[in-house]
């Protein structure tokens, strides 16, 4: 498995964290590195004698463990997105965007690549994508239904740990916004669009009693300086903060004032609550319930 | 209400036995750390009585990367601090007891409904035919019960009906197995406890096997799932020999009969805290430091009993949780009457409610159009999201409609009995789905759509939000716990809810009701059937009500019988609301027809418009 538990709670995105990634080796693949050495996130580390099975590193770093016929344990500095749910397991790949103006019925899907979809991803596209040999898919949002359907399954009965199918889901899904009709927020797109081509590691495992995320991993240089663990999402004044629900939904800005008792929200729910001055200048109050911390 | 100014030994709280370390203590640190966020509360002695001093929530902290919860213990201790200026926190204590210069708290007390419930497989030769007791047995417990099948002698282990029966039970993640044996007298063979201990000893090993085979599967403990057998001596070593090789804990409690239902009962609540609780990070040091925890239901269950005790009425309690959903009922003369749908609520539980009654279910509640996509939608975000709340007017709506839904889940879970109590004299709602409403009509609404009372109820909001926690304290200091419900968890009257059962045709008249001001002052409604109304009654003020139905309705004492009050009725926030609808509720199938209905009940209660309608 290549997940751990080293992410902070709240957080959606950490510019440079040192993070470990266990990379399966199932038997009849060989390990190609030892501990100690380093690799690139593009590069082999274990490969069957016919080359027709391979491992990627995954994140460029050094390799902290190789235990033959299991995995191989890498550590390195990676910029770190959390996703809101996914599907699938791990993936390894370039990231690609799809040609703008194409229609999403004839597009040529990247083949290999993680296919980066900035809103919500339409039924046809997600199905023409998996049969097309993506290798992950990061998208917004997707309908809820329409996941279940291709899924086959009830993901309320996944998420609630009831079926453990959720990880046999033929290619790795990272919801970066969650269900229903999302765009991408601006500060994820923007890193993804800069990184285009690059490789980065995926992973679509999700088990909120856990706390388990879907995660994006892309690779730092080696010495890149890097935040300890875990970081700190307090919701403290100064801290800059996006908005991820109610009516100032997608908005960013920073916490100003956080108040002793609780306030009434514009419905008139009771919510711990912060004033924050949105990028635009705006200020306004806020439920702490709907804002992130941003690094 | 009349104050109360009952004696300790009056109290009868459920599952809160005598504690030796009873005291009467300054301050109390009431703590209750709920699946989502931990609520705590700071009672004091002001004008010698008891009061809430402070209160405040933080995240409950049991998962990575803050696996502790004493992490949320101490995060809210800090924020009393910052809130009442008193020190709770020492290096790494909470600061017992309390000094001289007012630092620190006398007691604390702990409940909780963390780590979810017991989850049990129940079986035996008694099972069936003592259903009644064992369920009484388990009321006010946190436990899911499920019936586990006769496993078959032979069965190919590929069979693949063999093997969804196996991935099923595993699912079901079971804590522990409940053996339900017969009296000595015999209900059935004398071979049949040696038949199901073989039953038992064959799911034990398949557990066991399956599990070896799923490693990651850190939930099944197949090799330490104990066994509880409630029998005869005899039975109970057959069983203890039979499965030797399975299992080494089998506990054998005194046999099931009406006079003895309290054996099985403690064997649980300390299986319990010793098998769910225990398994909650950091549990054991927040034991060391306020105590055993009791379940959140427990405790509600404590407060229920207190209140039918001390007012001589039927009383119901409901906490709709984020995973779990609770009633407690209790009747004037002593009866008890829990129901509880332990997995599901309205944010991490939603999914389990929506399993169960499916989406139109919870859309027919809506006021708004919506589609199945939306609700599983909403759900799954619930599940995700597991600190989100409401923050648009459906996802509002969703929330309600999904506690109506967990409500009615609950009162009709097997082995409940509180759909049947009728008349509900008190209705409280307790729990942050409906005490954080805004506007006490949506408290009201998703009250009566849900519990459907009949004749004349009194509707009370828990807006200390402390009624959970109360139990909990009884063990510590009864006249704390008494004076603390009548202080601070009950001082919010909704309203006197009269509903009425037996209905005319729609639009003809159902009920008439007046209210006498003690100025003198007269108020009618007429209220339709299929209708609900309201009369002004604010809160201080107080009215002699009588009710005139007609003929074929019923408001508590038969059909057509009208009735005047002795006494007048209090004033609340919603003041006299006449329900007129019937029972049981029909809710129109065409769907523009049912949300104009909706939409026409909230308008009566003064909603929309007031920022409850998503029109």
């Amino acid at each position: 498995m290549s997940w751990t538990l080293d992410y902070p709670l709240g957080r959606p995105l950490l510019p440079a964290a040192q993070l470990t990634r266990r990379r399966p080796t199932p038997p009849g693949l060989a390990p190609l590195v030892q501990p100690g050495d380093r690799v690139r996130a593009d590069q082999v580390i274990a490969e069957t004698p016919d080359r027709a099975q391979v491992t990627l590193a995954g994140i460029s770093g050094r390799v902290r463990d190789v235990i033959a016929g299991r995995e191989i344990s890498i550590q390195g500095p990676v910029l770190f997105m959390s996703g809101i749910l996914g599907l699938g397991s791990v993936a390894v790949g370039p990231l690609a965007f799809l040609p703008r103006g194409e229609s999403i019925a004839m597009v040529p899907i990247p083949s290999g690549a993680i296919l980066v979809y900035p809103q919500r991803i339409p039924l046809t596209l997600l199905q023409r994508a998996i049969s097309g040999g993506v290798a992950g898919i990061i998208t917004a949002s997707v309908s809820g239904l329409e996941l279940e359907a291709i899924s086959r399954l009830d993901l309320t009965a996944l998420y609630d740990g009831l079926t453990p199918e959720g990880d046999r889901f033929p290619v790795p899904v990272v919801l970066t916004e969650g269900l229903g009709e999302r765009v991408m927020d601006a500060i994820t797109l923007r890193i993804l669009t800069q990184r285009a081509g690059e490789y980065a590691m995926i992973a679509g495992m999700t088990d909120p009693r856990r706390n388990v995320r879907p995660e994006i991993l892309l690779s730092l240089p080696p010495d890149s300086p890097v935040m300890s663990l875990p970081a700190d999402a307090a919701l403290i004044v100064g801290a800059r903060v996006r908005v991820v629900a109610g009516e100032y939904r997608d908005a960013h800005g920073q916490i100003i004032h956080i108040f002793p008792h609780r306030q009434r929200d514009h419905l008139g729910l009771l919510s711990e609550s912060a004033r924050v001055r949105m990028e635009n200048g705006l200020i306004c109050v806020t439920p702490l319930h709907t804002l992130e911390r941003l690094a | 209400m009349a104050r109360v100014v009952e004696a300790a030994d009056s109290l009868s709280y459920a599952g809160a036995a005598r504690s030796e370390r009873q005291v009467t203590p300054r301050s109390i640190l009431l703590i209750d750390c709920g699946s989502v966020f931990t609520k705590m509360a700071l009672v004091g002695v002001i004008d010698n009585q008891y009061r809430l001093l402070a209160r405040t929530e933080t995240p409950t902290t049991v998962a990575p990367p803050y696996p502790d919860l004493l992490s949320g213990v101490r995060a809210g201790c800090q924020r009393l601090e910052g809130l009442t200026g008193r020190r709770l926190l020492g290096a790494d204590t909470i600061l017992t007891p309390e000094q001289q210069d007012g630092v620190g708290v006398d007691a604390i007390a702990l409940t909780t409904s963390v780590g979810g419930p017991l989850r049990l497989l129940t079986t035996g030769p008694g099972r069936e035919a003592l259903a009644g007791l064992l369920y009484k047995s388990l009321g006010g417990l946190f436990v899911q019960p499920e019936a586990l099948p006769a496993a078959p002698v032979e069965v190919a282990q590929d069979d693949p009906a063999w093997r969804q029966v196996v991935a099923q039970l595993r699912a079901l993640r079971p804590h522990a197995v409940v053996v339900v044996g017969v009296p000595s007298t015999g209900i059935r063979g004398a071979g049949a406890i040696t038949e199901h201990a073989q039953s038992v000893a064959r799911w034990l090993e398949v557990l066991h096997a399956t599990a070896r085979e799923a490693r990651e599967d850190e939930e099944m403990r197949p090799s330490a799932l104990p066994v509880v057998f409630t029998g005869t001596t005899e039975d109970g070593m057959t069983l203890a020999s039979t499965l030797r090789s399975a299992t080494t804990m089998v506990h054998t409690v005194e046999q099931l009969t009406p006079a003895t239902i309290g054996p099985l009962s403690r064997a649980l609540n300390a299986l319990y805290d010793g098998v769910v609780l225990r398994e909650a990070p950091g549990y054991t040091r927040l034991r060391s430091l306020a105590g055993p925890a009791t379940a959140t239901i427990t405790s509600l269950a404590g407060v229920a009993r207190f209140l039918a005790h001390h007012y001589k009425m039927n009383v119901a309690a409901v906490d709709v949780g984020a995973s779990s959903t609770a009633l407690a009922g209790a009747t004037a003369s002593g009866d008890f009457l829990p129901a509880v749908f332990p997995l599901g609520g309205v944010g991490p539980g939603a999914g389990y409610v929506l399993r169960a009654v499916g989406a139109p279910s919870v859309l027919r509640w809506l006021t708004a159009e919506a589609d199945e996509n939306t609700v599983r939608e909403h759900v799954l975000t619930r599940i995700l999201l597991r600190r989100r709340i409401p923050s648009t007017p459906l996802e509002l709506e969703l929330e309600y409609a999904l506690a109506r839904e967990a409500i009615r889940l609950a009162l009709h879970a097997p082995g409940s009995r509180l759909s049947g109590l009728h008349p509900i004299d008190l209705l409280l709602a307790t729990g942050g789905t409906l005490t954080n409403v805004p506007h006490p009509a949506h408290a009201a609404l998703v009250l009566l759509d849900a519990m459907q009372p009949r004749g004349i109820t009194s509707l009370v909001l828990d807006s200390g939000r402390i009624a959970t926690m109360l139990g909990s304290v009884a063990s510590l200091a009864p006249d704390v716990a008494a004076q603390m419900t009548e202080n601070d968890a009950m001082p919010s009257l909704l309203g006197t809810a009269v509903s009425a059962t037996g209905r005319p045709a729609d639009g003809q008249p159902a009920v008439r009701a007046f209210l006498e001001y003690e100025d003198g002052a007269k108020d009618t409604i007429e209220v339709k059937a299929g209708a609900l109304a309201r009369l002004p009654l604010t809160q201080g003020r107080r009215a002699l009500l009588s009710l005139y139905p007609a003929p074929q309705v019923d408001i508590g004492l038969g059909p057509g019988q009208h009735a005047r009050a002795s006494e007048p009725i209090e004033g609340g926030a919603l003041g006299l609301l006449v329900d007129a609808r019937g029972r049981p509720l029909d809710l129109p199938s065409n769907p523009t027809e049912r949300i104009a209905r909706i939409r026409e009940w909230w308008t009566a209660l003064g909603l929309v418009g007031a920022g409850g309608g998503t029109s």
